[in-house]
């Protein structure tokens, strides 16, 4: 008896649990007599499970269960808000705004502490600061606005000369189809046309035969005498 | 009266930063992770680093837990992946390891304890024996029979820890079986 060792492949674990319908049992059990293979396959089966009832668990060794957590916030200070470099960054702040010191740059930024501009200089720079912005906004506007319009007319001719060129395509090969239907139909009609001619020519011979063939046998009796 | 807080319980203290109750969730569950890492390492102290870094991904990994299912087999999921991922970067990666270091490693596999020097060595027999049946396999072949066996999951639950399909998990066990049988028979034979 030839085994090939596929049932206990798949079954030697529900057969080692017992869980194996009887049928299935039985079979399986069968296999066991006779195939040595599987026979030692089902022992191993067996010996992973007593391993597995012989394992005596180990102590687990002493490590630092909390090692890993978030680490807590530094403990903070009493004051922590009177810190020497808070009271000078305080102390250089409230300088600046007594003395009105203005700082500028070559860029245009000015920064003015304690009040140095006048309300009338502030609201003439910010308005030419907003005018400088709204034209440099307005001419990339049109010009982002001009380019996309550029992009999408072209985009569109291409989509249209490949839509006209698709569809020319397809209008040919229905047009084949069709032409190529029409010709074939002609052809059959004029093979049926030819045919039946063929028929008719021929039943027409058969009549003038037997026709001949009546009058002679009609004229046979008077030539007899009678 | 006093009752054992449930897992999911601890799980929300530790979300809410308690570090005792995350510290009482590590302790109940260390064991199983712990001798799962020494039948699946090649020593003691893998073992230990590995356990560490299993902890480390579920504490990460806490906030995703939603309770669904029992918490050991969401740890041990955590346990078999972080075991996959260390595995094959070892093997992409071998290490060369002399006889001597893999003398220490053995020794060092028997751990003190302690119990008594009869029960030290009993369970070290055992279970020493055990550990260098499972290192002959694969690492895929090691982990079903883990599972399997020493787990008791059953061949869906393995195939959702591993990743495979059912049909996979079966052959893998079986061509463990073979292979020990094949390895048993070669012992014999020498």
């Amino acid at each position: 008896m030839s085994c090939d060792h596929q049932l206990m492949a798949t079954h030697v674990i529900a057969l080692l649990e017992g869980t194996l319908p009887p049928v299935l049992r039985e079979r399986c059990e069968a296999v066991l007599q006779h195939c040595p293979h599987c026979r030692d396959v089902f022992a191993q089966a067996q010996q992973y499970r007593d391993m597995a009832t012989q394992w005596q668990d180990e102590e687990v060794p002493r490590w630092n269960r909390a090692r890993h957590l978030v680490q807590p916030q530094r403990r903070q200070g009493n004051t922590p808000w009177l810190s020497w470099t808070a009271l000078a960054a305080s102390l250089a702040a409230i300088f600046l705004v007594v003395s009105k010191t203005e700082v500028s740059t070559e860029n245009g930024l000015m920064i003015s502490f304690g009040g140095g501009l006048g309300e009338a200089r502030v609201q003439q720079l910010v308005t030419a600061a907003v005018a400088s912005s709204t034209a440099a906004q307005t001419t990339f506007i049109d010009t982002r606005l001009s380019e996309f319009t550029e992009q999408q007319t072209l985009a569109n001719r291409l989509l249209y000369a490949e839509w006209e060129n698709s569809t020319r395509n397809e209008r040919q090969q229905e047009l084949g189809l069709l032409l190529t239907g029409w010709q074939s139909q002609r052809f059959q009609d004029q093979q049926a046309v030819a045919s039946r001619l063929n028929e008719l020519t021929n039943d027409q011979l058969e009549n003038n035969q037997y026709l001949n063939a009546l009058m002679r046998t009609v004229a046979a009796p008077g030539r007899n005498g009678l | 009266m006093f009752t054992t807080p449930s897992d999911e319980m601890l799980i929300e203290r530790a979300l809410d930063g308690s570090q005792r109750a995350w510290v009482k969730l590590v302790e109940r569950h260390e064991r199983l992770v712990f001798n799962y890492c020494l039948r699946q390492m090649r020593n003691r102290s893998d073992a230990t680093d590995l356990m560490q870094d299993v902890f480390l991904a579920v504490y990460r990994h806490l906030p995703s837990y939603r309770g669904e299912g029992v918490f050991a087999a969401w740890l041990m999921r955590i346990a078999v992946n972080k075991t996959m991922d260390l595995l094959r970067t070892r093997q992409r990666s071998p290490q060369v390891e002399t006889d001597d270091e893999a003398e220490t490693a053995m020794l060092d596999w028997h751990a003190p304890d302690e119990h008594g020097p009869a029960f030290v060595y009993e369970q070290n027999s055992n279970n020493t024996q055990i550990h260098a049946l499972l290192q002959i396999l694969p690492v895929e072949q090691r982990l079903v029979v883990e599972l399997k066996f020493f787990q008791h999951f059953t061949f869906e639950q393995i195939g959702v820890q591993t990743g495979v399909s059912v049909n996979t998990v079966k052959s893998r066990l079986y061509a463990s079986l073979q292979k020990m049988k094949d390895q048993l028979e070669a012992n014999h034979v020498l």
